[in-house]
């Protein structure tokens, strides 16, 4: 089943000789349930298309659909309750909300619907993720790899459609690099959480079931592992 | 550095320079200001306290020759030696002095006393309101003298907070960029270039808004005293305030505000030096909490937003510290201030004007005057005005026929024509509606046991009377028993006023006594004082001995008319009284004393007022003596006289008053008040062909004549007159001329703390942005945010109502309470429309500045936020 889809998009900055070409024509399917890594060299535009697909930027040109929903329609409220529900983003600096609690953290995109949320599955998260020791601290008195699990504890809180993660593992020493990734890929099997990985590391992106190059803004290969 | 980088970085970054040129400017105006007001404020008040209470700071009183007085002058610290010739009478002379070092005056004046030849050491005195002007306290000055100290105190506080603004508006943008000075402290910098850099920018951020904020700021002062002058320029007896600036303020202020500048540049860059490069670079600037803290009520209120604003509140709190608190204060004071002004001016609208409204409009105290001669000289007025007598008398007829009926009208009008009584011309004036001349005297009265009423008795009666009013003799207590003497005219009104049958030859009792068991001082309960079963009442001279009355309560009595059974005996009349007693029929005994000015009873509880005609005052003045050398007019206008009306009866009071001849008492002669070399005219005045005149005097056609009278000059000394309505309206332009100079000041301390929102305001773009960002993120909306703008701004302009008003509600209850006045009375006159309308300037100022703060910040791409490492 296809859950994310992107038709030719195109995403520019500046205009007339400063104009910029950061996305020049993506065209990308992903399954529900896949484990996608895009790779390619800083500036290649991965961010850039990463922040389309979850809607805090917008495309140039071209059309980005996620569950059947074209993000192109959606006002800036609609956007906002789109990224809550459907898409979980998880980012290099973790950006957690630092005045609030780990737990406050982890249940926000919960909290702005006004929802309660299941026991049951905050504490599989939490307990999975290893951090149910540290949910009533303040980020600050996390370590990096204790933060970007509790970034990745909220950004699967809501079940969403996507998670979106843009080099997690950029900012952490390589045995918290590898329990990150361990993560994501047992968030991938047991939940079936369909994951869209933006790294610079081949090895990373070498446990993916498929690896997509992006180079100046186009995608330069495809290559489903699995 | 300051080329390659700093100039660069304030090009780039306008809007915090802005923020912090603004804070400057602002700080800077307001320190200026507010140390001009102050200064004007108090060299007025130490030339008032001069003016009134004379330019000296010690004074000896003694028997001091003029080698004495080279002798003090020589002192090293005597500045100044002047004999009060006003003052120093006979053998004492009283010598002024002003001192070099006023603050060794405790030490030097006993000394300089030493150097007074003669047996007896003079005595000093110190002028301690001068000197606590300039803060010289003496232990041995018991009065609290706090106004001063205490508006001193405050200024230095509204100048610390304005300091802390100025510091604030610095640090906030110099701690936000310790990560850039990280980066360049790993690529070499030392920390000494890092703070000259900080100090070059705070010097060319901040000196031409500093110096272009003093200068505006004295310009506005001088504004503001001189609305103060026009607002107060009718007010009587106001010194006009001079604008005064002295250079010191401007460097102090200069000075202050370069030393807070240093001071702000100079903590980030010591900061910087304790952290490694790595450490600064990963500052972030953004906004953190130590520990974790709950936003619950917010919470329960707004939800996640709640919680999210108050959490940022709190994270915040260093940087709002000084917005929260000069709001707070500000707000507290301005509440505080308008409650209780308006409480002052309830009561005392309650305590004198209100209550007078129906008693007088003019008060005329003539000096060393006596009621029967002031009467017996303006007799002869009479066929001088008999258009205006007649006038007079068919108002007082109407009035007196509406109160008691015909009968008792005929009486007073016939017994008004046999005694020839025709002072009252000034009841002739067009507009006045009743007049009354009356003196007081201080006389005794032995109250006995069996007189004491039931309810008196049961209230305690003269159990413990305190000694100074109350004495007690053999069979009874003597008591005050004031004399209030009233022209035979009012004599009679009153008795038809309290109902009994009109006649001039006793004296009507006021039979009450206050429960000095009643605590309400304002409307304390009363109690009939004896049992009225007297029909004469006895009369002692005031000031006898104890000897004295206990003879005379033992003899008199028997003399004065007492019949076997005690009581007195009615037939005795005035004609054959004791020596320094007097035996007088009771008219009446009443509950009702006559509309005058006095109040009875207020002190002493056990005074036994009388009110007495000025017919018998003349038969027992001999015995009784203790008159009080005034004479009081007590003059009340037609109802809905207007001030201007009001102004022109007193103009026309003060011309027949000029004319009027007075009593010198010493020798014995007639001359005119304050005008001697006017005795002809004087004499003219007494003379009927001079009804023209008086008549014209009467008249209103005549006023412009009576502007022209200098009345200070011709009454000086002699004659005062008090108008009711001017002396309301100069209290109320007092207090309006009070509330404005007190509201400046709140508003000023409320403007430190808005500019102090709007430096934070302005500085979110650059401090909030990745915080925002994230909330995108995570699904907030764009009205999300916004709604936790809006919490925050209703907290920050919430928090002083929320705190102001309870502590200003605590405070007016239990000042109606302590004062007993009546809530309604307050509540209708409560200032709700100027402290909500501080609330709303309040709420106005701080929604806008989170306005422009957060539209810049949602204004501008959050996204770049999520991964831009510069904003880390």
């Amino acid at each position: 089943m296809e859950i994310l889809k992107c038709e030719g998009v195109e995403k520019t900055y500046g205009s007339g000789g400063n104009q910029a070409v950061a996305l020049a024509g993506i065209d990308l399917t992903v399954e529900k349930g896949e484990f996608v890594a895009i790779i390619g060299a800083s500036g290649s535009g991965k961010s850039t298309l990463l922040h389309i697909l979850g809607s805090v930027d917008k495309p140039t040109a071209g059309k980005v659909t996620v569950e059947g929903t074209d993000l192109a329609t959606l006002h800036a409220k609609q956007a906002a309750i789109f990224r809550r529900r459907k898409v979980g983003l998880v980012y290099q600096f973790y950006n957690l909300i630092p005045t609030l609690t780990i737990r406050k953290n982890i249940l926000m995109p919960l909290l702005l619907d006004k929802k309660k949320p299941d026991p049951a599955f905050f504490d599989q998260i939490v307990q999975s993720l290893g951090i149910q020791e540290k949910l009533d601290l303040l980020p600050n008195q996390l370590s990096g790899g204790q933060q970007q699990r509790a970034a990745i504890a909220r950004s699967l809180i809501y079940r969403p459609a996507i998670l979106l993660a843009d080099e997690p593992t950029g900012n952490l020493d390589q045995k918290n690099s590898r329990e990150i990734i361990d993560m994501l890929k047992l968030s991938n099997r047991s939940l079936k959480q369909t994951i869209l990985l933006i790294t610079h590391d081949e090895k990373i992106a070498l446990e993916a079931d498929r690896i997509v190059t992006i180079e100046d803004g186009r995608i330069l290969a495809d290559e489903k592992r699995r | 550095m300051w080329k390659e980088y700093s100039s660069g970085y304030l090009k780039k970054n306008r809007a915090s320079s802005i923020s912090v040129m603004t804070a400057a400017f602002i700080s800077a105006l307001l320190l200026s200001l507010l140390c001009s007001i102050f200064y004007n404020l108090w060299v007025y008040e130490i030339e008032r306290i001069k003016t009134e209470e004379g330019d000296w700071q010690g004074r000896i009183v003694g028997e001091i020759s003029e080698q004495d007085l080279g002798r003090i002058r020589n002192h090293a610290n005597v500045e100044a030696a002047v004999i009060n010739e006003d003052l120093s009478a006979g053998q004492e002379t009283v010598v002024d002095l002003t001192f070099i070092n006023e603050r060794k005056i405790f030490e030097d004046l006993p000394r300089i006393a030493e150097l007074v030849d003669g047996d007896e050491s003079p005595a000093v005195t110190y002028h301690y309101a001068l000197l606590n002007m300039y803060l010289i306290r003496s232990a041995e000055d018991t009065a609290l003298r706090w106004v001063f100290p205490f508006a001193l105190a405050v200024t230095a506080a509204a100048c610390l907070s304005l300091v802390l603004v100025i510091h604030n508006a610095f640090a906030v943008s110099m701690f936000a960029r310790i990560h850039q000075f990280g980066i360049l402290s790993s690529i070499g910098a030392t920390p000494g270039q890092i703070c000259t850099c900080l100090l070059q920018e705070a010097f060319v951020l901040c000196a031409g808004p500093v110096l272009a904020g003093s200068l505006l700021g004295i310009l506005v002062s001088m504004g503001m005293v001189a609305a103060l002058n026009l607002l107060l320029a009718d007010v009587e007896g106001r010194l006009a305030l001079p604008f005064g600036y002295h250079p010191l303020i401007l460097w102090l202020s200069l000075l202050t505000t370069a030393v807070t500048l240093l001071v702000s540049a100079w903590i980030p860059a010591r900061k910087m030096s304790r952290l490694t490069p790595l450490e600064a670079i990963k500052n972030t600037g953004e906004l953190q909490l130590k520990r974790k803290k709950n936003s619950r009520l917010l919470s329960l209120l707004f939800g996640i937003e709640g919680e999210l604003a108050g959490n940022a509140l709190k994270a915040q709190r260093k940087a709002m510290r000084t917005a929260a608190l000069s709001l707070v204060f500000s707000f507290l004071a301005f509440s505080f201030m308008m409650c209780f002004i308006t409480i002052t001016e309830v009561s005392q609208q309650e305590t004198y004007f209100a209550r007078y409204q129906d008693a007088w409009d003019v008060m005329v105290t003539m000096k060393e005057t006596d009621l029967g001669d002031f009467v017996e000289l303006t007799a002869s007025d009479r066929q001088r005005q008999s258009e205006g007598q007649k006038q007079s008398g068919e108002q007082r007829q109407s009035e007196a026929q509406k109160q008691s009926g015909e009968q008792h009208q005929s009486d007073i009008q016939k017994l008004s024509d046999e005694n020839n009584y025709t002072w009252n011309t000034l009841q002739a004036l067009p507009g006045v509606r009743s007049c009354t001349a009356y003196q007081k005297a201080a006389a005794r009265r032995i109250v006995t046991p069996e007189e004491i009423s039931a309810e008196m008795l049961a209230a305690g009666g003269f159990e413990n009377p305190p000694a100074e009013y109350v004495s007690k003799v053999s069979g009874g207590f003597v008591v005050n028993a004031p004399l209030v003497v009233l022209d035979d005219d009012s004599f009679l009104e009153y008795c038809v006023q309290i109902g009994v049958e009109p006649r001039l030859d006793g004296a009507v009792i006021l039979n009450t006594t206050r429960d000095a068991g009643d605590p309400n001082f304002r409307k304390r309960r009363t109690l009939p004082y004896l049992k009225e079963n007297n029909a004469t009442t006895v009369l002692i001279r005031d000031g006898l001995t104890e000897d004295e009355l206990a003879a005379l309560a033992a003899g008199s009595l028997e003399t004065g008319g007492r019949q076997e059974d005690g009581t007195a005996d009615p037939d005795r009349t005035v004609g054959a009284q004791p020596v320094n007693a007097a035996i007088l029929p009771v008219t009446a005994y009443t509950r009702t004393p006559p509309v005058l000015r006095e109040e009875y009873g207020t002190l002493d509880f056990h005074e036994l007022v009388h009110f007495i005609p000025l017919s018998v005052w003349k038969e027992i003045e001999a015995q009784i003596g203790g008159a009080q050398q005034e004479v009081y007019l007590r003059i009340l206008a037609q109802e809905g006289t207007t001030p201007a009306e009001l102004a022109k009866i007193e103009a026309q009071i003060s011309q027949f008053l000029e004319k009027t001849p007075d009593i010198n008492r010493a020798d014995g002669e007639i001359s005119r008040i304050a005008e001697p070399e006017s005795s002809e005219e004087s004499a003219r005045t007494a003379e009927p062909e001079s009804s023209e005149e008086s008549a014209r005097t009467a008249e209103p056609e005549s006023n412009e004549e009576h502007q022209r009278t200098d009345h200070s000059a011709a009454f000086t000394g002699h004659i005062e007159i008090e108008n009711r309505l001017r002396e309301q309206q100069n209290n109320e332009r007092m207090f309006t001329g009070m509330k404005a100079v007190l509201s400046v000041f709140c508003i000023l301390l409320a403007t430190i703390g808005i500019g102090n929102v709007f430096s934070n305001t302005l500085g979110f773009v650059r401090q909030r942005r990745r915080e925002f960002a994230r909330y995108l993120s995570i699904g907030l909306t764009p009205q999300g945010m916004w709604k936790i703008f809006c919490i925050e701004a209703l907290v920050i302009a919430g928090r002083p109502v929320l705190v102001a008003l309870p502590v200003t509600a605590f405070g007016v209850i239990l000042f109606i309470k302590v004062s007993y006045l009546e809530p309604m009375l307050f509540i209708k006159e409560a200032p709700f429309v100027p402290i909500a309308f501080f609330i709303l300037a309040i709420f106005g100022f701080v929604a806008l500045a989170y306005r422009l703060g957060a539209k810049r910040l949602l204004d501008s791409s959050l996204t770049d936020a999520l991964r831009d490492d510069t904003m880390l």
